[in-house]
């Protein structure tokens, strides 16, 4: 007969190290203690004059780390609803905790990369390269452009094309990661780094069936504000991050 | 002891309360230490920890902090009291001029200490490696070029691309479009067939390692092969004569492969991580990716295998190493080491990692069973199963080994020059019936010495409610009879996640290293001449022990040794002692034939061992020497042969990692297993693996500690 009084190991959260170099972006409670020795380590490399590319790699890490969190979320409340686990009252106030927390860090997502991109764009060097890229590759009234190709899952050249409807001028710049050109593509909303001007809504990926490229394409209001517009790309069936888009609309 | 300590902490407030079952009267298997005569400390083999083992100095440090010692009567008072910086690592090698020759390189301090917490930023990052191996290579053919004696005007040019890449820019520019175009101009150009192209081309692509998402695949592709194309070009012939130049040649040889395999296998973003290679052997990998056949078999080479004892079976011409596990190892070692690349301790590593957490755990409750041997992990019948449940541990089976007088806890540690000390033998006197197993030889950590007093079965929910599983995978086919017999996982782990016998031996002298012609640091040299190809010096650990006349120098040796066909049953009762002869015999040898390559004053003559040398703890300083000391005089020093299926050691044999289980997997809803030799994050036999194993074991019954707060086990 079963025993019915034994205690039971709960299911781990994952069962192995996040290797991806993608998602392993963290720190863990101990590492924000402060350390004892105040000079950087060795492996951190030069910090007291951060390069314009420690703060790009910066920004996605802290966008990363929500996005992992968010998904960890979401996987642990699947996992329990496809457990069925929550019967008892205490479980249940657990579970709608957890769905609480999954929609706040949901909600924070998109303040939480503005926040990042906003301290890019305080850069002075990441300002002009994002100019110097766009105004040889991005740069769009309205119609359609081309980016620079990049490279695809096997190293070739893949496109995406952009589409614009714009009366302003704007600079998109789009930074996809590699491995990502066969998986289907959406696009969250823009935001810009003040809540009060509303976020750019029409946007989104499609496959042209005679280029077989995926195209962005993007509708910008006649009366939207000139600000810079900032979403995640994402892949359409797991959700995981897949890059970053980001609009400048220019007065 | 790590999941033991995790469980235990002060902030989970009783939660869980531990019982230790043990075998024998020690703690530490493979790393147990002894204290024998003259209170010299005895090891299983040589433990080194590295600067990067961040978890095992984490916990060994809160260990020391919670144990309070008081430093004016305990000299290992504070963890910095029991470990010390080594920042220098030989390799022996080959000369073209006959010979052999041993490079020493000293490693500069790190940053920190290893176990400091650290800071926001992660330096587990790809590019982060990346862009120390290529700063690496800079560096090391900077070297080059000063040995080859450059002409001025490319020197200049070096400096000058050296200079201003420190400050993040390349040429005054720093854009990343910038650096795409210099990358394109240097390949376009063929500048990259100068050394101070090269150089120029390795500081841009430093920077650009640090932004990897910004730059093509391809195009790093294209520029590394040519970096590698053109650094192969310039320097294989000119330095076949030159043994220094040589050894760097291969270094630079490897690193240029290294790079080269990072980006043409995919690693950058691979979803595996350094796991995506782990098919390949190490060897395979690195000739794969343009590494010569001369650097393949280099010293360096030989040495990473060395240190991993990585060789199937014992057998020093089947080399086996996953190329992942030993690039992670390699790239923690080099790139993450705090305060040093080495630390040694100062005494055994009984008494200085063991018996400090044996002496908290006591104080936080912790109940130990010594002399308990187990016999087999017993599931439940699944018949008896409801529907839906998970298998679970139903009983535990032990042959009690001896039995306490007066049914107390069983006192293990001893006191040496104040430090709570391991013996090397059991105290029968608190045995019962312990001068009768003293005469009669009972050898409690001996796997064919099946002899004992009772048995003992514990029961779920009775005894127990979760059991953590600590024995070695070598273990595991004679404790885990019952899952074995039903689960193909834990088949299949068995069958491919092997271990290999490994042999040591220490040497007490009575000349010091400078007198016996060793005129570098002290250090610990690895790449040498089979059978023992790894020599430690450890004169540090003499002051620590009773001698009358204290020896003047102290060396010890480890190797694998070769195992058997076929493994002896439980039957073969004299097996360990032929291979304690043949370890013995092995030792001798070496130090006739061997030893004087590293101290040429050892020797009367090649073949001809000083054994006066050797300092005998039974004999009084005042004694005479015999006339004409032979090799029996050896019989007075210490030797092994770690045969035991707990003491051999584990291997990360290319294509065996995928079958490691890890601590967190559930199949046996209250047991989880910890151990170098599982899925732990770092798959390779050492104390940082043990630990993080530990660490996960204890997360995986208590969610404590977070798999965050293990450091280093999400790394690509």
């Amino acid at each position: 007969m079963s025993n019915p009084n034994r205690l039971r190991r709960k299911d781990p959260v994952r069962k192995g190290p996040i290797r991806n170099p993608t998602m392993y972006f963290r720190q863990s409670n101990s590492w924000n203690e402060p350390a004892s020795n105040t000079g950087q380590t060795e492996s951190e490399g030069p910090s007291s004059s951060e390069s314009m590319d420690d703060v790009v790699t910066h920004g996605v890490k802290l966008g990363y780390e929500v996005i992992e969190k968010y998904l960890r979320q979401g996987q642990r409340v699947a996992e329990e609803l496809s457990n069925g686990s929550h019967p008892d009252n205490s479980k249940e106030d657990d579970w709608e905790k957890l769905v609480g927390d999954m929609l706040r860090l949901y909600r924070d997502l998109s303040g939480f990369w503005i926040d990042a991109v906003e301290a890019l764009m305080r850069s002075p060097e990441f300002l002009s390269t994002v100019t110097n890229v766009l105004g040889r590759n991005g740069q769009a009234k309205s119609g359609s452009a081309h980016q620079e190709p990049n490279p695809g899952a096997n190293g070739e050249n893949m496109k995406v094309a952009v589409e614009i409807a714009s009366q302003k001028r704007a600079q998109v710049t789009l930074d996809l990661r590699p491995h990502l050109m066969q998986a289907a593509l959406q696009v969250h909303t823009l935001h810009a780094p003040d809540p009060h001007i509303p976020p750019l809504t029409d946007v989104s990926f499609r496959i042209d069936g005679d280029l077989n490229v995926p195209v962005l394409t993007l509708t910008i209001p006649e009366e939207q504000p000139a600000a810079t517009y900032t979403g995640v790309v994402v892949d359409q069936k797991t959700n995981e991050a897949r890059g970053t888009i980001s609009v400048r609309l220019l007065s | 002891m790590a999941t033991a300590f995790e469980l235990t902490r002060p902030e989970l407030k009783g939660q869980y309360h531990v019982t230790i079952y043990q075998m024998g009267w020690r703690l530490g298997g493979k790393g147990a230490s002894g204290r024998g005569p003259a209170d010299r400390i005895e090891e299983h083999g040589l433990h080194i920890w590295q600067g990067f083992y961040e978890n095992a100095f984490r916990l060994m440090r809160e260990c020391y902090k919670e144990l309070g010692r008081d430093p004016r009567t305990c000299r290992f008072a504070d963890w910095r009291d029991a470990f010390f910086p080594d920042p220098h690592v030989g390799m022996a090698d080959e000369s073209r001029k006959g010979g052999w020759l041993t490079w020493t390189a000293f490693f500069p301090p790190g940053e920190g200490l290893p176990g400091d917490p650290l800071t926001t930023h992660n330096p587990f990052t790809m590019s982060s490696y990346l862009a120390h191996t290529v700063a690496l290579l800079r560096s090391l053919l900077l070297g080059v070029q000063t040995r080859l004696g450059p002409d001025s005007r490319e020197g200049q040019e070096s400096q000058k691309a050296t200079g201003t890449t420190e400050s993040g820019n390349v040429n005054g520019e720093s854009s990343s479009e910038a650096l795409m175009e210099s990358m394109m101009r240097l390949v376009k150009y063929g500048y990259l067939s100068t050394m101070a192209g090269l150089i120029e081309a390795l500081a841009i692509l430093e920077v650009a390692m640090k932004s990897l998402p910004t730059y093509p695949d391809n195009m790093l592709l294209t520029f590394i092969e040519n970096i590698a194309s053109n650094v192969r070009g310039r320097f294989e012939e000119v330095v076949t004569d030159d043994d220094e130049l040589r050894y760097k040649w291969e270094i630079i040889d490897l690193v240029v492969a290294i790079l080269v395999g990072f980006v043409r296998s995919g690693l950058l973003y691979d979803p595996r991580g350094l796991d995506a290679i782990n098919e390949y052997d190490c060897r395979e990998w690195l000739r794969e990716n343009g590494a010569s056949e001369r650097s393949l078999n280099s010293a360096f080479v030989r040495g990473l295998y060395d240190l991993a004892l990585a060789y199937e079976g014992g057998d020093p011409t089947r080399p086996g190493l996953a190329a992942g596990q030993a690039l992670r190892g390699s790239l923690r070692m080099f790139f993450t080491y705090r305060g040093s690349m080495f630390w040694k301790m100062r005494a055994g590593m009984g008494d200085v990692v063991f018996a400090p957490f044996y002496e908290v755990l006591k104080k936080r409750g912790v109940t130990f069973k010594f002399f308990h041997r187990l016999e087999n992990v017993h599931l439940v019948d699944p018949e008896n199963l409801s529907p839906g449940e998970t298998p679970y541990v139903e009983s535990l089976e032990f042959d009690v080994q001896a039995k306490i007088r007066g049914g107390t806890e069983y006192q293990p540690l001893v006191e040496v020059k104040g430090i709570p000390s391991w013996p090397s033998q059991p105290d029968y006197r608190q045995l019962i019936n312990g001068q009768r197993m003293r005469r009669e030889e009972w050898d409690f950590e001996s796997h064919w010495d099946r002899r004992k007093i009772g048995s003992r079965t514990l029961k779920v929910s009775q005894d127990f409610d979760f059991v953590v599983l600590g024995v070695s995978v070598g273990a595991v086919p004679y404790v885990c009879k019952d899952i074995l017999s039903r689960d193909q996982r834990w088949r299949d782990m068995v069958e491919n996640v092997k271990t290999v016998s490994t042999q040591a031996f220490q040497i007490w002298m009575r000349e010091d290293m400078s007198q016996l012609g060793w005129t570098e640091p002290p250090v610990t040299v690895s790449a040498f001449v089979k059978p023992f190809d790894t020599w430690s010096d450890m004169g540090h650990c003499i002051p620590e022990e009773s001698w009358e006349s204290p020896p003047r120098s102290l060396a010890y040796f480890c190797n694998v040794l070769e195992d058997p066909p076929l493994p002896p049953d439980r039957s073969a009762e004299n097996y360990p002692s032929e291979r304690d002869k043949e370890v013995r015999q092995n030792a001798i040898d070496f130090l006739n034939n061997q030893v004087h390559h590293l101290w040429a004053k050892a020797v009367k003559g090649v073949g001809e061992f000083r054994w006066d040398l050797l300092v005998d703890p039974k004999e009084k300083p005042s004694s005479k020497l015999p006339r004409k000391p032979t090799q029996e005089r050896f019989n007075s020093q210490y030797w092994r042969a770690n045969i035991n299926p707990t003491d051999r050691y584990v291997l990360a044999l290319p294509g065996t990692l995928k079958y490691r289980i890890s601590p967190l997997d559930n199949t046996y809803d209250n047991l989880t297993i910890c151990g170098d030799w599982t899925d732990c994050g770092f798959n390779e036999g050492c104390v940082e693996a043990a630990v993080m194993s530990g660490r996960l074991a204890a997360h995986a019954i208590g969610q404590s500690p977070s798999l965050e707060d293990i450091i280093g086990y999400d790394h690509p």
